[in-house]
């Protein structure tokens, strides 16, 4: 037999017996429709929390030597010790070992006196050596002037972006900060730019904050060496790898213990990416055990079928019909089936999720991927289910078939 | 063409034994008409069945154009029957459901041959040859009992077999429908092709040229006419 008899065949069975395709098709479109809008709302859900742990800086991490950050630094500290301190030699180091750093800014954090109009204050200098990448992790925001650039930390720019706070304001007075000339320890600086509130560890709000290119900081006080490193990783899931293997690097380089603080995860983190597992797990869990549903419903429909036409069967064998011939027309049978009602369960799926997800405000996502997945697994249970009533159907026994009223 | 050595066949069913067929020795040459004769319950459609491929004896030798069915794998027993015998069930065994053009089309089907087109003209040519070429699109259950085994007989040539088995062609159908069924078969027999029936009615039975009379399972008789 031709195949496309077999699926012209098919069609005409599928036609004849209506009510009982309908269910079957209905059934497949259930399951798949479950699968999709499931793995679609999962995903969602997934992309929704990893969106919010991204915001709530979960997918950083930050070390520093210990004992100089945060604080004023004790005089024997501030003792250059090569050995002991972060360089620029480390930080490309870490950016060439490791590819899940996304992003990486060290900083050189440092007091410094600020004299202004015969006044002295106590300020911060925080010198930035990728002033792209530190804007991105630490959210510096412009709202005047520029930004710190590259060609700042090259040039070694006496320039800096003060921190728009209360104290700036009462220091400098209202008239605007902008082309000010300030001088901070042993050198004049021009600010550049004003920047928005920075959030802590960087904001002291009883202090005035000074950015500029880590290079100039550098040269001023005569130390080749940075204090702190943030990092943010490609991916949040990976994020406690990435920690693990840039510790590893550090004690490496620096021996432990070390003088070195290493940030360590909030419990938060550990449970949302457990939660992010679990959530995969049932994604998967809800698919399998709907496709299973409209597998079995189908080898239902399929065995009353061999059952309901074992007379046609018993026919077609004795005008000639093979084996072969019976199980093929069965298998594209319960095919045109899950094959309907994948299509549907498709259109069903994505309807329903896009419907949800636009109701409780999460992400729509949706793949190419998850719909030829949820698809094609219909066509494995069309197969799978069809195979055992094509198979009974096929091995009947002409006279015994046609014994059957 | 057809030769059986002491075929039996043995229905079981639990602790019972039927013997619908003992120790049958029969040979049938291309050409003949025969009536197989008996009451029912005599064995005549289990020897049918088992001449036209649709069981195996279960004891016995049958051969078939020479070839020992026993030895035939199942796919081999459908090709015969596909190509090289035509069968005509006592109850018709149409597809109710399908036109009668469909129910002629499906030897040619599970047999692969030709087209559509090719299917259809030949379907259309067996409806002239039984005169019922204005039923083509009815449904099978929609024609009258004649018409169904006129329909059944068309699709039994279909594939211009060499032999023709019908089981009871005018069992159910009043006398004058099995006047014209008889007078097909015996056409058809005149063009060459063996046919076998099985009937109980002797006047039935007249219209062959060798009548085979059975008995519970047995050959009683074997008349030339």
């Amino acid at each position: 037999m031709k195949l496309i008899d077999a699926i012209q065949l098919a069609f005409e069975s599928v036609r004849l017996y209506r009510f009982r395709s309908l269910l079957s098709i209905l059934g497949v479109a259930i399951g798949v429709a479950a699968v999709i809008s499931g793995v679609s709302l999962g995903l969602g859900n997934r992309e929704s929390i990893m969106q919010k742990m991204a915001m709530s800086g979960a997918d950083m991490m930050f070390f520093y030597q210990k004992g100089e950050s945060h604080k004023f630094p004790q005089l024997e500290e501030l003792t250059y010790k090569p050995e002991l301190s972060i360089t620029k030699e480390d930080i490309e180091f870490i950016k060439n070992q490791c590819k899940t750093v996304k992003e990486i800014s060290p900083y050189l954090l440092m007091p410094v006196t600020l004299l202004h109009e015969g006044k002295y204050y106590t300020a911060k200098a925080l010198g930035v050596l990728y002033p792209n990448e530190a804007a991105k992790i630490s959210g510096i925001k412009i709202i005047e002037g520029r930004a710190l650039t590259d060609l700042d930390v090259a040039a070694k720019a006496r320039v800096c972006v003060i921190e728009k706070t209360n104290f700036a304001d009462e220091i400098f007075g209202k008239q605007g900060l902008l082309g000010k000339e300030i001088l901070l320890g042993s050198m004049k600086y021009e600010i550049v730019g004003v920047s928005s509130k920075l959030y802590f560890p960087y904001g002291y709000p009883e202090r005035l904050i000074a950015i500029m290119p880590s290079s100039t900081l550098q040269d001023m006080i005569g130390l080749n060496k940075y204090t702190e490193v943030e990092i943010r990783g490609t991916n949040i899931k990976d994020i406690i790898n990435t920690r693990e293997q840039i510790r590893q690097i550090l004690i490496r380089r620096f021996g432990y213990p070390s003088k070195l603080y290493i940030s360590e995860y909030s419990t938060y983190v550990k449970t949302a990416l457990e939660t992010l597992n679990l959530l995969t797990f049932i994604i998967v869990g809800v698919a399998i055990i709907s496709l299973t549903v409209g597998g079995v419903g189908i080898m239902n429909v399929m065995m009353t079928s061999v059952v309901e036409r074992t007379r046609e069967i018993g026919i077609a064998k004795a005008v000639g019909a093979k084996k072969s011939s019976i199980l093929l027309l069965f298998l594209v049978e319960s095919n045109i089936l899950t094959f309907t009602g994948g299509i549907i369960g498709v259109i069903l799926g994505l309807g329903a999720s896009k419907l949800v997800t636009s109701m409780i405000g999460l992400p729509f996502l949706t793949s190419f991927g998850i719909i030829l997945f949820g698809f094609s697994l219909s066509l494995v249970v069309g197969i799978v289910s069809g195979s055992y009533p094509a198979k009974r159907a096929a091995d009947l026994d002409p006279v015994v078939a046609l014994r059957q009223f | 063409m057809i030769k059986l050595e002491n075929v039996s066949k043995i229905y079981r069913s639990g602790r019972w034994e039927v013997c619908a067929l003992n120790r049958i020795k029969l040979e049938m040459a291309r050409g003949e008409f025969i009536s197989i004769m008996g009451p029912s319950g005599s064995g005549k459609s289990t020897l049918l069945q088992i001449v036209g491929c649709l069981d195996r004896p279960s004891a016995g030798k049958y051969f078939f154009e020479g070839k020992e069915v026993e030895n035939l794998s199942e796919d081999e027993l459908s090709e015969i029957r596909g190509q090289k015998v035509g069968f005509v069930f006592q109850f018709f065994n149409l597809s109710p459901y399908l036109t009668v053009l469909r129910n002629l089309e499906l030897p040619l089907i599970f047999g692969g041959i030709g087209s559509g087109k090719y299917r259809i003209r030949t379907a259309m040519k067996m409806l002239y040859l039984v005169g019922l070429p204005e039923k083509a699109r009815f449904r099978a259950n929609e024609i009258s009992g004649g018409e169904q085994q006129k329909v059944a007989i068309a699709r039994a040539l279909i594939n211009r077999p060499a032999l023709l088995l019908a089981d009871e062609p005018t069992g159910n159908l009043d006398t004058k429908s099995g006047e014209r069924i008889m007078a097909l078969l015996k056409d058809l027999n005149e063009s060459g092709m063996t046919v076998v029936i099985s009937t109980h009615d002797e006047a039935i039975a007249k219209h062959s040229r060798r009548i085979i009379h059975l008995r519970d399972g047995e050959m009683v008789k074997d008349e030339i006419l």
